[in-house]
C-alpha cells in the first residue's frame, strides 16, 4: 500500500510538471502582453523596460524554469494587477470566502444528497423517488447563475428575509452556500439513487435477506459499502471544483473571492496569477485523485488485497 | 404436519406488458429429513415458488394462497418471524457462488454475521463456530478461507462455503436453487455429494431446485416435475424415470438418452482444420516496488488438433482448460503466441487482414451467449444477411432473400425476418446465430458451448439442427463443451484438455468406454447418473493425484524416446493419451 502511494506521487509529479507546461504555452500562445498599448499607454521605452524588469524579455523556456524554480520555493510572483503584494497574500486574501463558501456547501449539499438518493433507491418509484429525480435533474441542468438569482429574487427581493450580496456577516453567506450546495446536492443524489439501485439488485442482496438479516442491517453495512466503491470517485473531486469558487455564484451575489481573479488575471494578460491559480487548481485535483485512489482502494478488497492496486 | 406445506400458490408480475403468471396453483408438501426435487425449465416457477416460501420476491411480484413453513403462516409474518423462518427454519444456496457473497466483506464475516444474526453469541465465538462449520465441508485450510474475500476464492470453495453459511443455523430445509449450474462438471459431483452428506449428517430436509434430471437422480427420494408455473407429475424418483405419467416428463427424460450416428463417410481429402503447435501465452505483469517482472502465463500448451473433414470433434475440459482459447484461436479471433493454422491445406496464421478476409468465408463461428452475440439493433433479417454483405455477395434484395430462406432451414418462420433479438427465446437467438455462421456455406463450424445457456428441451432441439445441418452440408465441426452428455450425442471423436494441454484424444465411442488419462476417467466419472438406480459414491482426485497417476508406456511398446515429461502417445488408431515414456 505504502509502495503504492509512493508510486502514485511520482505519478503526480509527472502530471504536474506536464500540465504546467501546458498552461504556462497556452498561455503565452495568446496574443497581447500585460502592457499592450491600448490597454496602458506608455512609450516603448518605457514598455521594453518593464518588459526587462519582469523578465518578459527572455526565451519562454527562460521564463518557465525561472517561473517554476520560484514555485519550488513557494514564490508565486508578483501581480501585475496589484503589485503591491505577492501572489500568495492575493491568493490567501481571497480564497477566505471560496473555501468558506464552497467548502459548507459541500459539506451541507453532499450528505443532503446522498441521503435523498438512499431514500429514492429505497423507495424507487414512491413520490419521494420522483422528488429525488426531479430534483437532481434540475439541479444539474439549470445553470447556476439562474438558481443564484432566482433565490436572490424570492428570499432578498420579494421575501427580504435574507440580504442579497455582500461578505462579512454570516448571514450574508446562507444565500450562496444554498445556491452552491445544489450542485453537490443533485449530483450527490443522482450517484447515490443509481448507486444502491444496482447494489440492491444483485444476487448477494438476496442471500442476505435468505440469512435472516435485518433490513436495517442489509442497508446500511451490506449495501451502503459497495455503493460508496463508485462515489468515492467523484467526492474530492468535486470538493475541489466548488472550493476553488465559481466564477457565477461569486459574481452573482458579489463575493469577493477568487472567482473574479481567473477571469482578470486572463484578461490583464497577468502571467504569475493566471500560472498560480493554475497550478494550484491542478495540485489540488492531482492530491484529491490520489486520496480518492487510496480510499477506493482501502474500501475495495478487489483491489487491496491479491489484486493489483 | 409437514415441515413445509404449500397450498394453491399463485404468483403473478406487474409488468408493463400487464400481468405475467409465473406460478399458477402449485401445492406440495416436504416432510421433515425429506428430499424434494423440483425439476422444470427456466420459466417454469421452480425458483419462485421457493422464494416465495422465503417471501423473498420483490415487491412486484402479488403471491397468494397458504405457505406454511416450520408451523407459522408466512404470508402472515411479521419481521421477527420473518428474521426467525430465513436461516434458522430454511437456508437457501443459489445459483451462483461468484455473485452469492458480498465482495468487500470477508467470507469468516459473512458466516459470523449470519450466526450473529440468529443467536446471541460474540464475534469471537462466531468466527471459532464458522471455522467449524467450513471444515466439516471439507475446507481443509478453514483458518485462512476464513480471513479471504470472496473474489479469492474458486467458484467451487464459495459453493462450499455458501453451505457452511447455510448449516450455521442448523436450519431444518435446505433449499438449493441450482446449486452446481455454474460449476464444472467435477466440481458439481462434489457439490452434490457434499450437501447429500450434510443433509444425512444435519437430519434436513432438501429442496433441490434444477433443469438437470441427472441432480435429481442423484440426490432425491421424490421428484416434483414443473412446467408454465404448474405441476405435471410428482412421485417417487425412480417411479418418476421407469413410468414417467405425464407427456412433458418424458420428453425431459428422452432429452437425457443419447443417441448417436456417425458421420458420414470420410474422404481422403485432406482435413478442414489442422492445428499445429499452437499456443498462447499472456505475460503477466508482478510488481514489487518501483520494480516490474514478468511472467509467463501458459494458457494454451502446444496443442496438435486435426478436424478431418465432414466430422465433429468434441473440445471437452473443465473452465480454464484452454479450450475457448483454442477455438478462438483456430478462429483468429484471439492471436496465437506461435503455432500454425491450416485451413484447407492453407496456413493462415500469418494472413494479414486482406488475406485473412478471404478465409473468414470459410470459418464461422458460434458463441453460447446468444443474447450478446446478436447486435440488438437490427433486425434478425439483417443480423443474417449481414455476413453476404461483408463480402460483397449479391445485391441487397438477394441478400435479404437468402437470409430468410436461411431462417425456414433453422425451424423459424420467415415472418421473423424484421423481428428484433429480445423478441425471441434463448433458443430462438441461437438458432440465428447458427443462420449467420451457415449463411456463407463455410467448411468449418467451431461451436463453443452453443447449448450451455439452454433448457434441456431446447438443447435437444439444438443439437438435432447443428447435426441436421452439418450432414446436409457437409461440415466439418469443432464442438466446444464442458457437458459430456451432449458431446456423446453428437461427436465422431473427442479432444480432451487439461491445464492447457491435450491430455486424450480418441473417437467417442472409445473414449467413453476406455478412457486412459485419470483426468478423462475423472470428468467420466463425475457425470450425473442418468438414473436413480445408477447413483454412487464417487472420490474424487486432486490435481496432485491427476499428475501422479498419469499413464505409463514402455520405449517397447511406443516406440518413443524416454522423457520424464509426458508426451502424447499413440495407443491404438486414432486414440493418443498424454504419458510418460520409461525404459
Amino acid at each position: 500500500m505504502i509502495l503504492y502511494i509512493l508510486r502514485r506521487l511520482v505519478s503526480v509529479a509527472v502530471t504536474f510538471i506536464v500540465v504546467s507546461l501546458i498552461i504556462f504555452f497556452m498561455m503565452h500562445a495568446i496574443p497581447g502582453g500585460p502592457f499592450d498599448a491600448n490597454d496602458m499607454p506608455v512609450s516603448e521605452a518605457v514598455r521594453a523596460k518593464l518588459m526587462a524588469q519582469l523578465g518578459l524579455d527572455q526565451p519562454l523556456h527562460v521564463q518557465y524554469l525561472r517561473y517554476m524554480w520560484g514555485v519550488l520555493h513557494f514564490d508565486f510572483g508578483v501581480p501585475y494587477q496589484s503589485p503591491g503584494e505577492t501572489v500568495t497574500q492575493l491568493l490567501s486574501r481571497a480564497w477566505v470566502p471560496s473555501l468558506v463558501l464552497g467548502g459548507l456547501g459541500v459539506i451541507i449539499g453532499a450528505p443532503l444528497g446522498i441521503l435523498l438518493g438512499m431514500a429514492a433507491a429505497l423507495n424507487r418509484n414512491s413520490w419521494i423517488d420522483y422528488f429525488a429525480s426531479t430534483l437532481a435533474t434540475l439541479g444539474l441542468t439549470i445553470p447556476v447563475f439562474v438558481t443564484s438569482m432566482l433565490l436572490i429574487l424570492v428570499f432578498a427581493v420579494w421575501l427580504n428575509w435574507l440580504p442579497a450580496s455582500g461578505w462579512g456577516k454570516p448571514e450574508r453567506w446562507i444565500l450562496p452556500i444554498v445556491a452552491y450546495a445544489l450542485i453537490p446536492l443533485a449530483t450527490y443524489a443522482r450517484y447515490t439513487r443509481s448507486a444502491m439501485l444496482d447494489t440492491l439488485n444483485r444476487p448477494f442482496v438476496t442471500v442476505l435477506r435468505a440469512k435472516g438479516l435485518s433490513e436495517n442491517r442489509i442497508v446500511f453495512q451490506h449495501v451502503l459499502r459497495n455503493s460508496a466503491i463508485p462515489l468515492v470517485t467523484v467526492f474530492l473531486p468535486m470538493f475541489i471544483g466548488t472550493a476553488t469558487g465559481s466564477i457565477f455564484v461569486e459574481a452573482m451575489f458579489r463575493v469577493p473571492g477568487l472567482g473574479a481573479y481567473f477571469v482578470s488575471s486572463i484578461e490583464g494578460r497577468d502571467y504569475p496569477l493566471e500560472m498560480a491559480l493554475m497550478l494550484m487548481i491542478t495540485f489540488m485535483y492531482c492530491i484529491a485523485y490520489l486520496l480518492s485512489d487510496i480510499v477506493y482502494a482501502l474500501i475495495n478488497p478487489r483491489i487491496r488485497v491479491g489484486g493489483e492496486p | 404436519m409437514p415441515l413445509v406445506d404449500i397450498q394453491d400458490l399463485k404468483v403473478s408480475f406487474s409488468q408493463y406488458g400487464g400481468e405475467v403468471h409465473a406460478v399458477r396453483g402449485v401445492s406440495f408438501a416436504v416432510n421433515e429429513g425429506e428430499s424434494l426435487g423440483i425439476v422444470g425449465e427456466s420459466g417454469s416457477g421452480k425458483s419462485v415458488s421457493c422464494m416465495a416460501l422465503l417471501r423473498l420476491l420483490p415487491a412486484t411480484a402479488k403471491v397468494t394462497g397458504t405457505l406454511s413453513l416450520d408451523g407459522t403462516d408466512v404470508l402472515k409474518a411479521n419481521k421477527e418471524d420473518l428474521a426467525r423462518l430465513r436461516g434458522r427454519s430454511a437456508a437457501m444456496i443459489f445459483q451462483d457462488p461468484m455473485t452469492a457473497f458480498d465482495p468487500v466483506f470477508t467470507i469468516g464475516h459473512q458466516i459470523a454475521e449470519t450466526i450473529r444474526a440468529h443467536r446471541k453469541v460474540s464475534q469471537r465465538e462466531a468466527l471459532a463456530e464458522a471455522e467449524q462449520l467450513l471444515l466439516r465441508v471439507e475446507i481443509k485450510n478453514a483458518r485462512d478461507v476464513l480471513s479471504y474475500y470472496p473474489h479469492q476464492l474458486s467458484g467451487g470453495m464459495l459453493q462450499r462455503a455458501m453451505i457452511a453459511m447455510a448449516l450455521s443455523c442448523r436450519p431444518k430445509v435446505l433449499i438449493a436453487d441450482e446449486p452446481t449450474t455454474a460449476l464444472d462438471v467435477t466440481i458439481q459431483a462434489q457439490i452434490l455429494q457434499l450437501i447429500k452428506r450434510v443433509q444425512a449428517e444435519f437430519g434436513m430436509a432438501l429442496i433441490m431446485i434444477t433443469h438437470d434430471l441427472g441432480v435429481i437422480a442423484e440426490t432425491v427420494d421424490r421428484v416434483l416435475v414443473m412446467f408454465n408455473g404448474e405441476v405435471m407429475e410428482e412421485g417417487p424418483v425412480q417411479q418418476i424415470f421407469d413410468a414417467p405419467q405425464h407427456d412433458y416428463t418424458k420428453t425431459l427424460l428422452a432429452s437425457l438418452k443419447t443417441s448417436f450416428t456417425p458421420s458420414a463417410d470420410e474422404t481422403d481429402a485432406a482435413p478442414a482444420l489442422e492445428l499445429r503447435g499452437l499456443t498462447k501465452t499472456y505475460r503477466i505483469r508482478r510488481r514489487s516496488g518501483f520494480l516490474t517482472s514478468y511472467g509467463d502465463f501458459h494458457a494454451v500448451r502446444p496443442v496438435d488438433i486435426v478436424l478431418p473433414r465432414n466430422r465433429i470433434v468434441g473440445l471437452v475440459g473443465e473452465s480454464g482448460s484452454g479450450k475457448t482459447t483454442t477455438g478462438l484461436m483456430a478462429m483468429r479471433l484471439t492471436e496465437p503466441s506461435s503455432g500454425q493454422i491450416l485451413v484447407d491445406g492453407t496456413d493462415i496464421s500469418g494472413l494479414g487482414p486482406d488475406g485473412l478476409k478471404g478465409f473468414r468465408r470459410h470459418m464461422q463461428i458460434v458463441f453460447q451467449d446468444s443474447y450478446s452475440a446478436l447486435d440488438p439493433m437490427m433486425t434478425l433479417a439483417q443480423i443474417i444477411a449481414e455476413p453476404l454483405h461483408i463480402h460483397g455477395l449479391g445485391t441487397a434484395r438477394e441478400q435479404t432473400g437468402q437470409a430468410l430462406d436461411w431462417l425456414e432451414r433453422v425451424g423459424l418462420p420467415r415472418n421473423f425476418g424484421s423481428r428484433y433479438p429480445h423478441e425471441l427465446s434463448g433458443g430462438q437467438r441461437q438458432r440465428v446465430a447458427i443462420a449467420r455462421a451457415l449463411i456463407l456455406g463455410p467448411s468449418v463450424l467451431v461451436a463453443d458451448e452453443p447449448t450451455s445457456a439452454l433448457d434441456v428441451t431446447v438443447k435437444a432441439q439444438i443439437i438435432g439442427l447443428l447435426k441436421q445441418l452439418q450432414a446436409e452440408m457437409g461440415l466439418s465441426m469443432l464442438f466446444i463443451s464442458h457437458d459430456l452428455s451432449t458431446v456423446k450425442s453428437l461427436t465422431d471423436s473427442v479432444v480432451v484438455m487439461y491445464r492447457g494441454r491435450v491430455v486424450e484424444e480418441a473417437p467417442t465411442a472409445r473414449i467413453f468406454a476406455e478412457p486412459q488419462h485419470p483426468y478423462t476417467r475423472a470428468l467420466l466419472d463425475a457425470i450425473p447418473a442418468a438414473n436413480p438406480r445408477d447413483k454412487r459414491q464417487r472420490t474424487f482426485l486432486a490435481a496432485e493425484q491427476i499428475e501422479a497417476q498419469t499413464p505409463r508406456y514402455t520405449v517397447v511398446q511406443t516406440g518413443l524416446t524416454p522423457n520424464a515429461t509426458p508426451q502424447l502417445v499413440t495407443i491404438a488408431p486414432g486414440h493418443r493419451v498424454e504419458a510418460i515414456v520409461t525404459n
